[in-house]
């Protein structure tokens, strides 16, 4: 393998690592199971582009302006949803990344549509846009990095003592005074509005976005696949997933892909039930668990 | 501290509870008795608000917080545990009273020092970085019970906390809520164990029905002709 598609890997894999890390945030931590956040993903890539190829605005403007949307559109989702838990909140996630995978594909005279936008631009870091892949790599590293570092420091706070309470029984967390509806919404727009920095720095790496690789359903099941085989709830869990999934997903296409068509897919799938069944609770636990009973089995 | 007044309660045409009101003055502890299916636990449900009543209000040091959602009422001092133990499953038992601590205290330093409080108080702190899961149900409810605690209540309802105890633990559990109350918290306590009603409260009531048939200090209540014949059919040793 080449240094550059060593670098591609590491970059998807990382910028990845980071989307599913903000995905884990709802689902893990709140127990809200979304399997709509590729409409943030979505607004994230379209915020970064649109106002670069537009109007010439730094896509670093256009990623904050795309984590307000997300946010905002979060909190909306989150507001109408706060009754629902498990398959409806989950059904209603997905409609709503359907009506934004929709808007992005008729609204053409913004969208451009199913044609896509092609990103170019100035290289330089003003722009976010480099002929090279390594700065890419520090970037996606430092999104991944500061992702973990977040869920790593929320999971011990108060926000993600009250949050996993809330997950595990919401009647006796209300006893103790945890705001339900409150910590729901405010888990919901940082997921979402952090999902959404995730979404920018694939479009400005790919320098190509359409609806199709930026809000389709697939991307959302690609985040909930990576923390689930990482380990749900757990701030390592997701970059434990990315770095097993991402690479697998990329390694199998590229060696079966032409060998004949969809070989890979199944390949993948296969391996994915294997690795479903081996590690149910996800990598990491099983992990820890094989770990101590090899410890437990020399000390016997 | 707190009074509820005329509560009326159907859950469809099914009339739960009726004109039930009481008093419980700071500082004592009182019983809550009656057969099983007598309106117990709703009664618990509308003083701490998981259940709206359909007529009737609860006040609280004067406030009326009838309309007040759980989570408001915690923060006004109201804990409770649960007659079915509802431990936090994928915490820790220091992480689960922690979740009480930070109904009071916004730092984690704080909220652990607070936690690791309880937890002595219960006698649980050596079990503190294990999952609820592997503790036995008595354990757990008292893990509920530390829960509460950390949360620096000044009314804790108590859903049959003696439930699954040893006679020797029995009477720990007992000191240990006499020492709750001698801080200065009041409380309500279900209970089944007479015994324990007659060690421990003040006052008792007695619902049987969704209505409230005696009340008065427990020696007295306990004789009352109506609540013998209210358990009559129950457990043989209900009033033993």
């Amino acid at each position: 393998m080449s240094v550059p598609q060593l670098f591609d890997l590491l970059i998807l894999t990382l910028v990845w690592a980071g989307m599913a890390a903000a995905w884990n945030l709802l689902a893990g931590f709140a127990g809200q199971f979304s399997l709509g956040h590729a409409a943030f993903i979505g607004i994230g890539a379209y915020a970064a582009v649109i106002p670069a190829m537009r109007y010439q605005l730094s896509p670093w403007v256009g990623m904050l302006g795309g984590v307000v949307v997300a946010g905002l559109l979060a909190f909306f989702i989150a507001s109408i949803s706060l009754r629902m838990r498990g398959p409806f909140f989950t059904l209603l996630t997905i409609a709503f990344s359907e009506v934004v995978r929709l808007i992005a594909l008729y609204a053409k005279p913004l969208t451009n549509g199913a044609e896509g936008i092609i990103v170019e631009l100035q290289p330089g870091i003003m722009n976010l846009y480099f002929l090279e892949k390594w700065p890419f790599v520090v970037l996606a590293g430092l999104y991944a990095s500061g992702m973990y570092l977040l869920c790593a420091s929320i999971r011990r706070s108060r926000m993600g003592h009250r949050l996993l309470a809330l997950r595990d029984d919401e009647d006796a967390a209300r006893s103790l005074g945890v705001e339900v509806y409150r910590a729901r919404v405010l888990i919901t727009l940082i997921s979402a509005a952090l999902t959404s920095v995730g979404g920018a720095v694939l479009a400005m790496y790919t320098q190509y976005i359409d609806p199709d690789s930026t809000l389709s359903f697939l991307l959302s099941v690609e985040l909930s696949l990576i923390t689930i085989v990482g380990g749900l709830g757990n701030a390592a869990g997701p970059i434990v997933g990315a770095f097993l999934i991402v690479p697998l997903e990329r390694l199998l296409r590229s060696w079966f892909g032409g060998v004949l068509f969809g070989l890979h897919g199944l390949i993948f799938g296969i391996l994915l039930i294997v690795i479903l069944l081996a590690a149910p609770n996800g990598v990491l636990l099983a992990i820890g668990n094989w770990r101590s009973r090899w410890i437990s089995r020399r000390h016997a | 501290m707190l009074e509820v007044r005329d509560i009326e309660k159907r859950f469809g045409g099914l009339s739960v509870l009726s004109s039930v009101s009481f008093d419980v003055p700071s500082g004592t502890i009182l019983g809550l008795i009656g057969p099983n299916g007598a309106g117990k636990t709703t009664l618990f449900n509308i003083v701490t608000g998981f259940v709206s009543p359909n007529a009737g209000a609860v006040h609280i040091n004067a406030h009326d917080i009838t309309r007040f959602s759980p989570e408001r009422r915690a923060s006004l001092g109201i804990a409770r545990t649960f007659q079915i133990v509802k431990p936090f499953n994928r915490l820790s038992v220091i992480e689960n009273v922690m979740v009480g601590a930070f109904a009071i205290e916004r730092h984690v330093v704080s909220a652990r020092r607070c936690a690791l409080a309880a937890l002595d108080r219960v006698g649980l702190r050596a079990v503190g970085e294990v999952a609820p899961s592997s503790l036995t149900l008595p354990d757990r409810k008292r893990m509920e019970l530390a829960r509460c605690i950390a949360m620096q209540p000044k009314l804790l309802l108590l859903d049959e906390v003696m439930c699954g105890l040893n006679p020797t633990e029995m009477v720990q559990m007992v000191a240990l809520l006499r020492a709750i109350r001698n801080d200065g918290l009041t409380l309500i306590i279900v209970e089944h164990i007479m015994d324990v009603i007659r060690e421990l409260a003040d006052d008792v009531i007695v619902l049987a029905g969704g209505r409230l048939i005696s009340r008065g200090r427990p020696a007295s209540v306990l004789r009352d002709e109506r609540v013998v014949e209210a358990y009559l059919g129950e457990a043989d040793d209900a009033l033993h």
